[in-house]
């Protein structure tokens, strides 16, 4: 209880520190600067507000649209000495790199370089790459039985899940990909960050380079950048359970699916402390007392828009009976029994920890600037400490309740 | 029983510490480089338990890393996934701290823990908010010195393990190409069997061979305890030489013979039913992945180090695409090229593979390579096996992808990565423990080691790991 007390203690000690910078830019973008002149190094980073919330486990595959839209290519101004890596999260994609100061003009160049986009026909190599590596990985048992459990999610015959559902893919010509780098560039809402030793006068003229390049022009946005319409749960499920078939694997996969929560739900802080209350509980029924299963998943809690959320347990199939049993008696003790009072305060520890890891260090400064979840993570942190006990057990029994979810069972396609 | 003498026989302490030097303790530092605050302090207790403390004032959050140097390496012929299978049942839980009040206390305190097994050792690592570490001391010292696992904890185990084994090789066609080609390339070399054994290996094993092994293997002698954080280095040095002193000693387990010992086929050939691919690999062997051994010049075998890194970064083509476009150019358009790199206290093995999918004519990716051909091309396409294409990309006669433009690249994009790692404090703990870092006082020099790295050295070493050796043929279909 010491230790509790001393971990929920206030520890900000870098938080004036870590202070961004923040500054509108033409034309419509956001300057944000983290000065920390005690890491030797300049983190940049470009993010446009368009992600992969329509996608589920990464079946958009946006991050190759990323890397073949833009800094692929290999331009003649492309630096060797700063590595553009790019990212998707479910509400933001960008690049990112590290470089040392006194590279940092040259990083810029190289930005302007990718962002106006050269696509040399050797490329195309490795478009065919990509597909070729797709092709193959969709084999994976556990591609099919991701993909096998998406598809109860996402409707495959949806133009906007199948344009990009295949990297490369027929919709994946030169002329599209420029499309689709025109669409990504007239974006409002991008952002470029630098944080780490550099003066904001200096990231002023860098940022100036770039909104050169940028055009005036804003498109209407295109469907994959507006925000998620998709349905979250297909109107072929019902309340009955789903079973589905995969070939050439030995595992079983239990799914409970139902929706998240949106970032701006008030509820979000009782559900982060219910949740962490729940795995545990369940990890420790199937696993410790059990031992059925090694791995216990969950997914999409909470998310900018509201997406699916996944309790997933992989186990042996034929233990499948007995685990749908274990875990839905555990979901319904929640709903009847509710939560202890220490339950609920060492989930509090293991998220003001994880929150704390995230805004103290330098490194992740930047993210916690311009990524509007991570920016609320001081904010979540103090109402997640606050949220009274009373309040948890509400949303537990509410949501948990094993009725709320459907069931989706993955199973092995007999020989 | 071990009596309570410390010996620090080599490390910096911060200047702060000096004072608090408690009586009896031989220490031998040097003041910290003048560009950081951390401090590194290296001991090892009475009964040869080895202790690093990494002090960074600027890190927010600890890692506490227990290093056991024992691995599936060490295991007898009817020892296979003993290795494995203590690192799960060090989870079990003791008299002291029952399994779920272990769980309990962690998570009151913010803490992260897990563990690994890999040839040469086990880990057991936790990341928590500062102020905790004593407490997470005391539970690792506990579970090493109470290993007291009961029939139904094995058994439970087994089931999680079982599963585990299930998950990483039953569900990925190529993980189990993996296990496969280990060991057909090492043949009955410790070194070629799968880290958690088989799953009827793991049926079979028994109390008292997890507890034998425990014994045999647990001793101080054989464990390293890692420190990083914002810690006060001799007074944690002292809490843990009152937590850990006692421990039995134990012995090292007798190393794996160095993999250069063994002679490998010149051509292997395996498949899976369920590979949807043909795959052509070519495989040659490394020296191990280590920092200096104790008496080594240390200028020297840093520059060695720091050379193979560059020429490992250089082949996967970090920092220059150079070699990946030759790669393409000559192995072919749309044939997906992966370098997998594993490296082991008694060697490694690097493996190029040239992957296809069976479903797509040959012709397509011929096309991609003449698509190639007419922008400018070294060589042209000659129908070869694709295999022979890559044995061309990587050992051909001219070694232009290896230059000094090239070198800095890779070494800039190396430099940047160790510094922004050196902010991650269970990154720097884990490479300490596994000995490829020293501590974090030391970047700078490490750094200066990186600079000093010519091309002639990385050029070297191109020689001898690729050239004067044909490598091993792989024929997966």
């Amino acid at each position: 209880m010491v230790a509790l007390a001393v971990v929920l203690a206030p520890a900000d000690a870098f938080a004036d520190a870590l202070a961004p910078h923040s500054e509108p830019l033409e034309p419509g973008g956001r300057l944000v600067v983290v000065e920390d002149h005690r890491v030797p190094l300049v983190r940049v980073e470009l993010s446009l507000p368009v992600g992969s919330s329509a996608a589920w486990w990464q079946d958009l595959h946006l991050d190759t649209v990323w890397s073949l839209v833009a800094c692929n290519a290999e331009g003649p101004e492309r630096s060797d000495l700063v590595d553009f890596v790019p990212w998707v999260r479910d509400h933001r994609a960008g690049w990112t790199a590290l470089m040392m100061p006194g590279d940092a003009e040259e990083a810029m160049v190289s930005l302007v370089d990718c962002l106006q986009g050269v696509f040399p026909a050797g490329r195309f190599w490795d478009k065919a790459a990509q597909r070729n590596a797709w092709d193959a990985g969709r084999h994976s048992p556990s591609v099919q039985q991701s993909r096998a459990v998406a598809r109860l999610f996402f409707d495959p015959d949806d133009v906007r899940y199948g344009v990009t559902r295949r990297p490369g893919g027929v919709a994946m010509t030169a002329p599209r990909m420029a499309e689709i780098r025109e669409g990504l560039l007239s974006l409002d809402g991008w952002t470029l960050g630098f944080a780490g030793d550099i003066e904001i006068e200096r990231a002023q003229e860098l940022a100036a380079m770039l909104a050169r390049v940028l055009p005036h022009r804003r498109a209407q946005d295109p469907w994959w950048a507006q925000p998620d319409t998709l349905p979250l749960l297909s109107p072929a499920l019902g309340a009955a359970p789903v079973s589905i078939e995969v070939e050439a694997t030995m595992e079983a996969l239990l799914v409970w699916a139902r929706s998240g929560l949106s970032l701006d739900d008030e509820a979000v802080p009782a559900a982060l402390l219910a949740e962490t209350v729940v795995l545990r509980r369940l990890r420790r029924a199937l696993r410790d007392e059990r031992g059925d299963t090694y791995a216990l998943m969950s997914d999409g809690l909470v998310a900018l828009a509201p997406s699916p959320y996944t309790l997933r347990v992989p186990m042996a199939p034929e233990s499948v009976l007995e685990q749908v049993a274990v875990v839905e008696a555990e979901l319904a003790r929640v709903a009847t029994e509710g939560l202890s009072a220490d339950e609920v305060d060492r989930a509090r520890a293991l998220i003001h920890a994880g929150l704390q890891g995230a805004d103290d260090a330098p490194a992740e400064a930047l993210w916690l600037a311009v990524d509007p979840l991570a920016a609320r993570s001081l904010e979540l942190r103090g109402l997640c400490a606050t949220v009274s006990l009373t309040e948890v057990e509400r949303f537990a029994r509410a949501y948990f309740a094993p009725e709320r979810f459907v069931r989706v069972q993955v199973l092995p396609k007999p020989e | 029983m071990p009596g309570p003498s410390l010996c620090i026989y080599a490390g910096t302490l911060l200047a702060a510490a000096w004072a608090q030097e408690p009586a009896g303790v031989v220490v031998h530092a040097a003041p910290p480089p003048a560009e950081t605050s951390a401090g590194l302090l290296e001991a090892e207790l009475s009964n040869g338990l080895r202790v690093t403390i990494v002090s960074d004032p600027m890190l927010t959050h600890e890692a506490v890393v227990i290093r056991v140097g024992v691995g599936s390496a060490h295991e007898a012929a009817d020892e296979h996934g003993l290795a494995h299978m203590v690192e799960h049942l060090m989870f079990a839980g003791t008299e002291r701290y029952p399994r779920e009040a272990w769980w309990d206390l962690q998570d009151g305190l913010g803490a992260t823990s897990n563990a690994f097994t890999r040839r040469d050792d086990t880990t057991y690592h936790t990341v928590l908010p500062p102020l905790g570490v004593g407490t997470v001391l005391e539970m690792e010292a506990d579970r090493l010195a109470n290993f007291d696992v009961q029939h139904e904890q094995l058994e439970r185990e087994r089931g999680v393990v079982l599963d585990e084994l299930r998950l990483r090789y039953g569900m990925e066609p190529h993980a189990r190409l993996g296990v496969r080609l280990q060991r057909e390339l090492l043949g009955e070399h410790p070194y070629g069997r799968p880290v958690g054994g088989e799953a009827a290996a793991v049926d079979a094993l028994d109390i008292a061979a997890v507890t034998a092994f425990h014994e045999r293997h647990y001793g101080a002698r054989n464990v390293h305890l890692v420190l990083v954080g914002p810690l006060a280095a001799v007074p944690l040095l002292l809490r843990i030489e009152a937590l850990y002193g006692a421990l039995p000693a134990g012995q090292r387990p007798t190393p794996p013979p160095p993999l250069a010992a063994i002679d490998m086929a010149r051509r292997i050939d395996v498949g899976d039913p369920t590979l949807r691919t043909r795959e052509n690999g070519l495989v040659w062997q490394l020296p191990p992945d280590r920092i200096c051994a104790e008496g080594e010049d240390r200028s020297d075998c840093d520059q060695a180090y720091w050379a193979g890194q560059i020429m490992l970064a250089l082949l996967r083509g970090e920092g220059s695409a150079t070699i990946q476009v030759r790669m393409a150019r000559i192995i072919g358009g749309g044939v997906p090229v992966t370098l997998d790199v594993w490296r082991s206290d008694q060697g490694g093995l690097v493996t190029l593979y040239a992957r296809r999918h069976r479903g797509v004519p040959l012709a397509m990716y011929q096309f991609g390579a003449i698509m190639g051909a007419l922008v400018g091309v070294v060589l042209p396409i000659k129908g070869q096996p694709t295999f022979y294409r890559m044995e061309t990309a990587v050992r051909g006669a001219d070694t232009d992808w290896i230059d000094e433009q090239a070198i800095d690249e890779v070494r800039a994009s190396v430099r940047r990565h160790e510094l922004a790692r050196s902010w991650d404090p269970l990154a720097r703990a884990l490479a300490i423990a596994a000995g490829t870092e020293r501590g974090a006082t030391e970047l700078s020099e490490r750094l200066d080691g990186l600079e000093a790295v010519s091309a002639s050295a990385v050029l070297q070493l191109y020689q001898d790991w690729f050239l004067d050796v044909p490598g091993v043929r792989v024929h997966v279909r």
